[in-house]
């Protein structure tokens, strides 16, 4: 029994008391800030049928979530991504006459990724969905959103890398299966030489090459700019229209103070979900070995389940690791009341009458 | 003066010979006796000394934001990193090695493996069609043959030396294993500028 007290479920996670007021602390601070901004708090179910999802998980994101079977024996998932779940919730009930819908959410996340830390499979997120607003504006919100939470978490260094699943479909449709496949992988590493021999094998030798640059890109929006125009030709022109859209966001956060600082255009930001369709975004913080929150624009997703109106309801959101971000953020959170006004020896009255003060 | 960057290297073999190819690019460093942690003279590198096959924890965990190993380390660990520079120096291969009468032809069953390099030995053969049963060793995995643990065994092959004096021989060759300077995909992204810079320093000509 000792033995079994000591023991705890690989992967569980618990939060201990000032751990947990910290928790709480920047959790409202979220929620004040992004209801401020008009949106609206949603819960969705810890677990739903396998089956809504399956097509729509690729095989990585099966892989970790964690499957169960009902009384009835039908085959549950654990909830594994709260966009997924959020987007069966709102595909359901939302008409076309209530668009645009502003949602936010707090909930656990549960995944098998033992490659990234073996301690925890259980993840607390906290996010933002915009639906029903596409092009720009929609993009816009949203990215500017994310950009005053995590300044207002007062946080160390901070960059926001806008990427394009759209640049890259494009690229990676003249490839066949296995190419575009190992395409996404070296991307990922970031290994020059195999992207260019990849993109080589579909491609004339100087446009690979010059892909391969446009693929491995990071720089601010002013970087982009410049290199943009020998990149707007390529392929017959087919690049221009998602390169234009991402120089007209740079374009957008160069007019706030102190936003040029805070983003980059990265073009290896190619989005870690099948169902992305625009652009894609990761958040990274100094002292953080992993990114700190991920979004992009899915638009269709919601037609997958239910949704029927002639305006598109097309969705852009993020989602923010908090466990990462308490451990980061320099704001200043308060001590605790009852350690320091709520004395044990204070009666029941005293503290009542102390409270209504 | 900017902050450092940090970087991890191995100790033993590869650490000599990227002392020597850093020495040759202008940046000198050396660890003070039994200390791990030492800088750059020109404080430009924080470099920790860390044993190999940690090598790749220290750089998921973004504690060193950068990292020169082989792809054997990289491909074990099981986590994922930007693979920005492979170096010509240190690298050798992974192969299928057996006692001289051994066939692969003779099968009538899985094959029987002894090796560390279990993911990247099941990957392959897998990948091939081919059943494996894998034995984990952590080192002298050429003894596996000799003692009747296992008729092969999967091992990084640099001279052939060691297989020979056991008298083993290399079956196939299953893949070709190079340095590469590694990054936490998250630091990079934030000092990409700093990186790129120090790759056009340390690259070979």
């Amino acid at each position: 029994m000792k033995n079994n007290l000591l023991r705890l479920p690989q992967g569980t996670e618990s939060l201990y008391l000032e751990e947990t007021f910290r928790h709480r602390k920047i959790l409202r601070h979220m929620e004040d800030l992004t209801e401020r901004w008009g949106y609206m708090p949603v819960q969705t179910p810890v677990f739903d049928f396998y089956d809504n999802y399956r097509t729509l998980l690729d095989s990585k994101l099966d892989d970790q979530t964690y499957k169960l079977i009902d009384r009835e024996g039908d085959l549950l998932m654990l909830r594994s991504d709260i966009t997924l779940f959020l987007a069966r919730q709102m595909g359901m009930i939302l008409t076309e006459e209530e668009l645009p819908v502003r949602v936010y959410y707090s909930d656990s996340i549960l995944r098998y990724q033992d490659h990234e830390d073996i301690s925890s499979h259980e993840f607390f997120q906290t996010g933002c969905e915009l639906i029903g607003k596409p092009g720009l504006e929609g993009d816009l919100e949203i990215l500017f959103l994310l950009a005053e939470l995590l300044e207002n978490f007062k946080l160390p260094t901070s960059r926001i890398h806008v990427g394009s699943t759209l640049v890259f479909q494009t690229i990676a449709g003249a490839l066949n299966e296995e190419d575009s496949r190992l395409l996404a992988q070296y991307l990922q590493t970031r290994e020059e030489s195999e992207i260019r021999k990849t993109l080589g094998r579909a491609y004339k030798k100087e446009d690979a090459s010059a892909l391969t640059a446009l693929l491995l890109f990071i720089g601010t929006g002013e970087d982009f700019a410049l290199q943009k125009v020998q990149w707007d030709t390529l392929l017959d022109g087919t690049l221009k229209e998602s390169l234009d859209h991402l120089k007209a966001i740079s374009d957008s956060w160069s007019a706030v103070e102190g936003f040029d600082e805070m983003f980059n255009i990265d073009l290896s930001e190619t989005g870690n979900q099948a169902y992305y369709s625009g652009i894609v975004f990761n958040a990274y913080t100094e002292g953080c070995g992993t990114s700190v929150a991920s979004g992009g624009r899915y638009d269709g997703l919601m037609d997958h389940f239910g949704y029927r109106g002639d305006k598109p309801a097309s969705s852009i959101g993020f989602s923010m690791f908090l466990r990462k971000l308490e451990t980061l953020s320099t704001m200043k959170i308060p001590e605790s009341m009852v350690s320091k006004k709520m004395d044990e020896n204070m009666s029941a009255l005293e503290k009542l009458t102390e409270t209504r003060k | 003066m900017s902050t450092p960057l940090t970087i991890a290297l191995p100790k033993g073999r590869l650490y000599d010979r990227v002392q020597k190819h850093f020495e040759t690019k202008g940046i000198f460093f050396e660890f003070e006796k039994r200390k791990l942690v030492a800088y750059d003279k020109e404080e430009n590198l924080k470099i920790y000394l860390v044993k190999n096959s940690d090598l790749p924890t220290y750089v998921a965990h973004g504690i060193a934001g950068l990292g020169i190993c082989g792809e054997d380390v990289i491909i074990e660990s099981g986590h994922q990193f930007h693979k920005l520079l492979p170096f010509s120096f240190g690298g050798t291969s992974l192969s299928l090695a057996g006692l001289k009468d051994f066939s692969l032809e003779n099968l009538n069953g899985p094959l029987t493996i002894a090796t560390s390099y279990t993911e990247m030995t099941r990957k392959h053969f897998h990948k091939k069609g081919i059943p494996v049963k894998i034995i984990r060793l952590n080192g002298s995995v050429e003894l596996a043959p000799v003692l009747g643990l296992a008729p092969c065994i999967v091992d990084l092959v640099e001279t052939g030396s060691t297989l020979k004096a056991n008298n083993l021989e290399i079956i196939q060759k299953l893949q070709d294993i190079r340095v590469h300077l590694i990054a936490n995909p998250a630091y990079y992204k934030i000092h990409y500028k700093a990186i790129n810079n120090f790759i056009q320093q340390i690259r070979e000509d």
